[in-house]
């Protein structure tokens, strides 16, 4: 069941449950305008650090380089090359200043907000729609996990015609909480972005899934080299 | 062809303004944590104008050039442009205080701090490649090498107290270590307040003085004196007044440093409370010996013996502490004591002066340093009470991986407060020293197998609480205002 705004601020004072079981979203800058009655949500805005691909300088993105079965050998032809490994260089942009967005340009950004989700909480971060008319999406990969604990990483396209300007601090985004079947403390296992405090790129596969279709990538290698 | 040599020399000079002037544009492009970088950018870009402005004129003005011989010409041209070196030598605070070479969320939070303590002040934060702090007063500096009139609207840009603190840079992202900085702004009020004309001299230790100059004298009888020099008319008596005479010297100069570093730790006392104590071992115990003295710094024992005594004072009636320690739980008592008894071990400083200079700081002149500090720095301290009233609050935050940076103060009327960079910090140190598993056990790592994860993730929850705690905190006062 989706929380509304008045009982996510009753949430975020319950008193009688230990800080882990309390839902925290902070800070809130102005309550009347991110918590507002009646709602079904709690508006998010953009923080201060973004994550810019670097495009001059990648060929692609190659999720089994990314591995750690793979990093040793990543590492050696990068130092021949000469090469940085990161895929994304970091840009701070302090209240004020802003980011332009061009068409079709990606960039990781965060929400300004620190969330953390009690055991018996999911949510949802969905974009507000007056962006979303000019274009912008601000997450695809939307939900967050009970237990989760981190400001949350923005995927900001902008798939519009025309070049937004996004000032940090401005609402983005809106976080839909729900109730989850069965909660028990500590639900969430570890996970890399867990205490993320700026935009965090990742892995997508898993590192059990990424050993095995490197072996099978590496047999069919083998097989097809007359040599060996 | 002293005319040629005239504009060659201008040319020259105005080849180095415009480099300067290049870097300077491309330095104005950078982001900054803070306004203090900008604002010395300003002025340094407004020196180096007046320099150019000054080539302009005289090489507009044939009548000014003509009649000179070249060494006068060359006297004049370098008049300013002597200072074009030291112009891009400035260049160097700014180059390390960009946003990504510093700690950036702590910058604004700590100019605030200061200024809580010195109003009309600003202070350049940057870091450096040194691993040490460091404080550099500049304000007077410039105002004495830019003396000249026609510099004196560039000087007015900046504020009346104006410093660079260096953190070191390899340290950048370590929130907890930063408490430093207390002592740095230390050395700032310490020189502001011009408390070295109320603590020096310190009444040096007679017994001891005498004792080393009549060894000196004897050794020079001896004619085992390294300079092998000896006055031949010079009496024992004579030697043994100049000897008394070179060591008093010597030791005031080494005095007058310690007491500056000692108020500069009472100030870092005074303004991050234990945080800064906890800091301070840190670092010195992996810099430096802990009965190891210089002439600039006693030996970190010395210093740890002021600070705990500042932290712990006891009420004279009942003899129970009325201090910070009265709120530390059981780890961080024995943490502070096992150090305190390893600096109160051992062999006391190496070296006739420094061994002289240890006797000299007695009680009683620590205890007029911190009365002196203590006075300076008022009201406005880091309390016992807000200490004992924060810490179990934000402890349990951050140890359940929530940046501390407001606290519910009324539940039943949904209301925050703003906690502050001190006592974020001082919170962040206690989960450090005695709750690091539960944080661990948090964040769903094992602690024993990802001890440096996780001090980096503390270190970044705290920053963030930092910059969280800032931006609120502005965000307020707007609408105050």
């Amino acid at each position: 069941m989706i929380k509304t705004a008045d009982s996510l601020a009753d949430l975020m004072f319950a008193k009688e449950k230990p800080t882990r079981e309390r839902l925290v979203v902070t800070p809130i800058l102005n309550w009347k305008g991110q918590v507002k009655k009646g709602s079904g949500s709690v508006d998010l805005r953009l923080g201060c650090s973004f994550r810019i691909p670097k495009r001059s300088q990648l060929t692609d993105f190659d999720p089994l380089l990314e591995s750690s079965y793979e990093r040793e050998s990543v590492k050696t032809l990068n130092e021949k090359d000469g090469k940085p490994r990161s895929r994304q260089s970091d840009l701070y942009i302090g209240i004020g200043g802003s980011l332009v967005l061009h068409p079709r340009q990606f960039v990781l950004g965060n929400t300004l907000e620190w969330i953390h989700l009690p055991s018996d909480l999911a949510a949802y971060v969905v974009g507000r729609s007056s962006w979303g008319r000019e274009g912008l999406v601000i997450a695809t990969a939307t939900g967050v996990h009970p237990g989760y604990s981190g400001i949350l990483t923005l995927e900001l396209t902008n798939l519009g015609e025309i070049p937004l300007k996004l000032y940090p601090g401005i609402a983005i985004a809106q976080l839909f909480v729900h109730t989850v079947d069965a909660p028990r403390s500590g639900a969430t296992e570890h996970s890399i972005f867990l205490g993320s405090t700026e935009a965090e790129g990742g892995n997508p596969i898993s590192e059990e899934d990424l050993f095995k279709i490197s072996h099978f990538r590496d047999s069919e290698t083998q097989n097809k080299n007359p040599s060996l | 062809m002293q005319d040629t040599i005239a504009h060659r020399t201008i040319e020259y000079a105005k080849q180095r303004c415009q480099a300067l002037s290049a870097e300077i544009e491309n330095l104005q492009d950078k982001t900054y944590p803070s306004a203090s970088p900008k604002t010395f950018l300003s002025f340094i870009k407004r020196a180096n104008e007046v320099i150019k402005d000054y080539l302009d004129t005289i090489e507009s003005n044939p009548d000014l050039l003509d009649p000179l011989t070249p060494e006068e010409l060359e006297l004049t041209v370098k008049r300013y442009c002597k200072l074009l070196p030291y112009l891009c030598y400035l260049l160097e605070y700014i180059e390390g205080s960009e946003v990504h070479s510093t700690p950036a969320a702590l910058i604004r939070p700590l100019r605030r701090l200061l200024r809580r303590y010195l109003p009309k002040s600003d202070i350049l934060f940057r870091c450096y490649p040194q691993l040490n702090y460091s404080f550099l007063p500049l304000a007077r500096q410039l105002r004495e090498v830019f003396k000249a009139d026609v510099f004196q609207p560039c000087l007015q840009t900046l504020p009346d107290f104006f410093a660079v603190i260096s953190f070191p840079k390899v340290e950048s992202k370590n929130a907890l270590l930063h408490c430093m900085v207390g002592h740095e702004i230390g050395h700032g009020l310490y020189q502001h307040k011009k408390l070295q004309d109320k603590l020096l001299p310190v009444q040096i230790d007679k017994e001891a003085l005498e004792s080393l100059a009549s060894r000196i004298v004897s050794t020079e009888s001896d004619g085992n004196n390294s300079s092998g020099e000896q006055h031949p008319t010079q009496t024992e008596a004579d030697r043994f007044l100049s000897a008394k005479e070179w060591l008093t010297a010597s030791l005031n100069k080494v005095l007058g440093n310690w007491v500056e570093e000692l108020a500069a730790d009472a100030f870092g006392i005074h303004i991050f409370g234990p945080a800064y104590f906890f800091a301070f071992i840190n670092f010195v115990a992996t810099v430096t010996l802990l009965r190891s003295s210089r002439d600039s710094h006693p030996a970190p024992n010395i210093r740890m013996r002021l600070m705990w005594d500042l932290l712990t004072p006891k009420d004279d009636k009942t003899g129970q502490s009325i201090g910070f320690d009265r709120a530390f739980d059981k780890t961080l008592v024995n943490f502070a004591e096992k150090w305190m008894q390893a600096a109160s071990l051992g062999e006391p400083a190496s070296g006739a002066i420094h061994q002289i200079a240890e006797k000299s700081i007695t009680t009683s002149v620590v205890g007029r340093i911190c009365s002196e500090v203590s006075n300076a720095i008022g009201e406005s301290r880091y309390s016992v009470k807000k200490y004992e009233e924060d810490m179990p609050v934000l402890g349990d935050l951050i140890k359940n991986v929530i940046p501390p940076n407001e606290v519910v103060v009324d539940f039943e009327k949904q209301k925050t407060r703003n906690s502050d960079v001190v006592s974020i910090l001082n919170a962040g140190w206690n989960v450090y020293l005695s709750e690091m598993q539960e944080f661990a056990k948090n964040l769903k790592l094992a602690y024993e197998t990802n001890k440096l994860k996780c001090d980096e993730r503390l270190n970044k929850v705290l920053l963030k609480a930092v910059e969280l705690n800032e931006i609120k905190t502005r965000w307020d006062e707007i609408g105050n205002d």
